[in-house]
């Protein structure tokens, strides 16, 4: 419990020391819980997701970094890994290929990182598995696209 | 350590550097668990990354919790390690096998289940469960800390355990022991029969102070448990039963 309070503060000091190393990640603390931060995350470009600025969330365990972060998406998105309604994310690192040694930041990385190269051998969105899988790039690319317009960009007035 | 065995770690450190540039500044003695300075430096045996003894132990814990295994992958480089070499004294040192039946295994004292309980009771059981069932007042009144409990020790040890999550406690307790001791002392020279409840507030103030810079918000809850253990003159086992009966008790 004390040990993962200590260390997320440590990562609080980092996060703010080098707020401006990775432009396309914004983390923040939970102003009265350390234990609950979120994210705003810039897309990857050449991909559908380009452009859009999606939103995680963090839950963090007491027994944090022996156990990994609770992480999902509150930003609508089509992807063969993320479920449509939940925003619950399937990535071997937050499960049983964690290690310590992730950060909340390097974390935010590998689901960009899973955002531009999505795994629709293990979906959780089985529509936008099914596309990819049968070989209709296009047809996720535009659904993924339309998702983004429509949930992860500003609204035109 | 041979020197080849150091520099084959600072050769890895630097690698990992290169390759995250701009995540944390990982340097050769940050541990990857806690972030900070590497205490009491324990090294995996076959790619020789260190960590703090208390963090890889609590790693390790956790990974044996979900099955038997006999390796570990390391946590920076997932290479497979099978025990970890720590404790260094000039030319010796100890090692832990992870393997379960190994005779030099792992001690493994956040698995049993005397542990795991008292966490829970810290974490989700209200404070004070037993406070009907002892007579608090009786004790204090009757000055019967003046009795020595010989189960104490044991009992100090686990609970700091529990609370920091560390295995080696002994200089805390020793340090709680010490604040008990000449808070002792001290009242067996004053001698005023009247003030037991002032006696009684006074002693949690001590322990209080004494314990707050290791277990922090612990440290109410953990002041209130060491008195009703004291009352009880009970033994850990029976004090354990005792508290597990009344938590099924509850409303």
């Amino acid at each position: 419990m004390q040990s993962s309070r200590a260390r997320l503060f440590k990562e609080y000091k980092e996060v703010q020391r080098e707020k401006s190393a990775d432009p396309d990640i914004q983390l923040t603390c939970d102003e009265s819980n350390i234990f609950k931060w979120s994210a705003f995350i810039n897309g990857p470009s050449e991909t559908p997701y380009e452009g859009g600025v999606f939103q995680l969330a963090f839950a963090i365990p007491e027994q944090y970094p022996l156990l990994p972060p609770q992480v999902r998406f509150l930003t609508k998105i089509f992807h063969p890994n993320v479920h449509f309604k939940t925003g619950e994310i399937c990535l071997d690192i937050l499960k049983n290929a964690w290690s310590p040694a992730w950060t909340l930041q390097s974390v935010c990385r590998a689901i960009i990182a899973l955002m531009a190269h999505p795994e629709p051998d293990s979906p959780l969105n089985c529509d936008s598995g099914n596309l990819l899988r049968s070989g209709d790039h296009r047809g996720y690319k535009s659904m993924a696209k339309m998702y983004t317009k429509l949930a992860a960009m500003p609204k035109k007035a | 350590m041979s020197p080849d065995i150091r520099m084959e770690e600072d050769k890895v450190s630097t690698m990992d550097e290169s390759s995250e540039s701009s995540s944390s500044s990982s340097s050769p003695d940050t541990c990857t668990f806690c972030l900070e300075p590497i205490k009491q430096d324990a090294y995996l045996d076959q790619c020789f990354h260190s960590f703090c003894y208390n963090c890889i132990t609590k790693w390790v814990n956790v990974l044996c919790d979900r099955q038997p295994i006999s390796s570990i992958k390391c946590p920076l480089c997932k290479r497979e390690n099978f025990s970890i070499i720590h404790s260094f004294h000039q030319n010796n040192f100890q090692r832990y096998y992870i393997k379960k039946d190994h005779p030099n295994r792992f001690p493994s004292v956040f698995l049993s289940k005397s542990w795991a309980f008292r966490r829970q009771c810290y974490h989700s059981t209200p404070a004070g469960i037993l406070n009907s069932k002892l007579g608090i007042q009786f004790y204090w009144k009757n000055r019967i800390y003046r009795m020595k409990n010989i189960w104490l020790e044991d009992w100090l040890r686990r609970e700091i355990q529990t609370l920091t999550e560390n295995v080696d406690v002994d200089v805390i307790m020793h340090h709680i022991l010490g604040v008990m001791d000449s808070f002792y002392k001290r009242l067996s020279f004053k001698n005023h029969a009247g003030g037991c409840e002032r006696n009684r507030r006074e002693f949690k103030a001590l322990i209080l102070d004494s314990v707050r810079p290791f277990i922090f918000d612990f440290s109410e809850r953990f002041c209130d448990e060491l008195e009703l253990f004291l009352v009880s003159g009970l033994n850990i086992e029976a004090y354990d039963k005792l508290y597990q009966e009344t938590v099924i008790h509850l409303p």
